[in-house]
C-alpha cells in the first residue's frame, strides 16, 4: 500500500477512533462518576487519545504485500503496543492510579479497538457485497 | 497471471504456461478484455472469480470457479470497484 493510501486510511480511522473514545467516556462515566463536572479542556481528550491511538497504526504499515501470518503479528503488536502507549499516557496525564484502574482501562481500549475494526469490518462487507452483486451479473449469473 | 522471480506464469484450467511479457505489459495488453491486477504479483480474469470477502488488514480474498483464493490488496480495491461499474452489463 503507497503511503497517500495509508495516511488516508488512517485519517479515516481516527475520525472513527475519537467517536468511539468519546462514547467510551461517556459510559464509564456515566458509571464510575457520574457526578464528575468538567472544564471546556475535557473535550479535547477524545481527540488527544485519538491521535495517541494513531501512532502505534505504524506498525501494520508495509509497501510490500504481507502473508497472513505477518499481517496478524503486526496486528497483534499493534494491540500490545496501543494498550502500553495509552495506559503510559493515562498514568503520566493522571487520568490512571494504579493496576484496577489501568486494567479496566485496558478492556475500555480494547472494547474501541474491536468496535473500529468491527466498523471498518463492516464498511468492507458492504463492499465485498457491491462486488460480488456486480460480477454475478458481468459473468451472467442468476 | 502471477509473477515469480522475474517470470511470469499464466494458469489455466489445465496447464501452466510461462509468458515472455512482463507482468505489468500483460495487464496493459489485456485490461480491456476483463483481466484485473489485484496486487503487486497477480492478474486475474474477472469472469473467473466466484466471490469476493474481506479479510484481515482491509485486504479481500477472491475465491476463483477453481477453488484457487487469491488476495485482492487493498490499494487495488477502488479499481476493482471502479472497473466493475464501469464494465458494460
Amino acid at each position: 500500500m503507497s503511503l497517500k493510501a495509508f495516511l488516508k486510511k488512517c485519517l479515516m480511522e481516527y475520525f472513527i477512533i475519537t467517536t468511539c473514545v468519546t462514547a467510551a467516556i461517556a459510559i464509564l462515566g456515566l458509571s464510575l462518576d457520574p457526578a464528575a463536572k468538567f472544564g471546556y479542556e475535557a473535550y479535547f481528550s477524545p481527540l488527544v487519545f485519538g491521535l495517541i491511538s494513531l501512532v502505534p497504526s505504524f506498525i501494520t504499515y508495509s509497501r510490500k504485500e504481507l502473508s497472513f501470518r505477518q499481517a496478524l503479528v503486526r496486528k497483534v503488536l499493534h494491540i500490545v503496543v496501543l494498550e502500553a502507549m495509552l495506559i503510559g499516557f493515562g498514568f503520566w496525564a493522571g487520568i490512571l492510579h494504579g493496576a484496577a484502574d489501568a486494567s479496566f482501562f485496558g478492556v475500555a481500549v480494547f472494547i474501541v479497538y474491536l468496535a473500529v475494526n468491527l466498523i471498518s469490518w463492516q464498511f468492507d462487507k458492504k463492499d465485498a457485497g457491491e462486488i460480488n452483486k456486480t460480477l454475478k451479473s458481468l459473468q451472467g449469473r442468476s | 497471471m502471477e509473477a515469480v522471480d522475474n517470470k511470469v506464469f499464466a494458469y489455466t484450467a489445465k496447464k501452466v504456461y510461462e509468458l515472455k511479457c512482463k507482468l505489468y505489459e500483460f495487464e496493459m495488453l489485456y485490461e480491456n478484455r476483463r483481466f484485473f491486477r489485484c496486487s503487486k504479483s497477480f492478474v486475474i480474469n474477472l469472469m473467473k472469480i466466484g466471490s469476493v470477502r474481506p479479510i484481515l488488514n482491509g485486504r479481500f480474498s477472491a475465491t476463483l470457479f477453481n477453488g484457487e483464493e487469491v488476495i485482492i490488496s487493498r490499494q487495488y480495491v477502488p479499481e476493482l470497484k471502479k472497473r466493475l461499474l464501469g464494465e458494460d452489463i
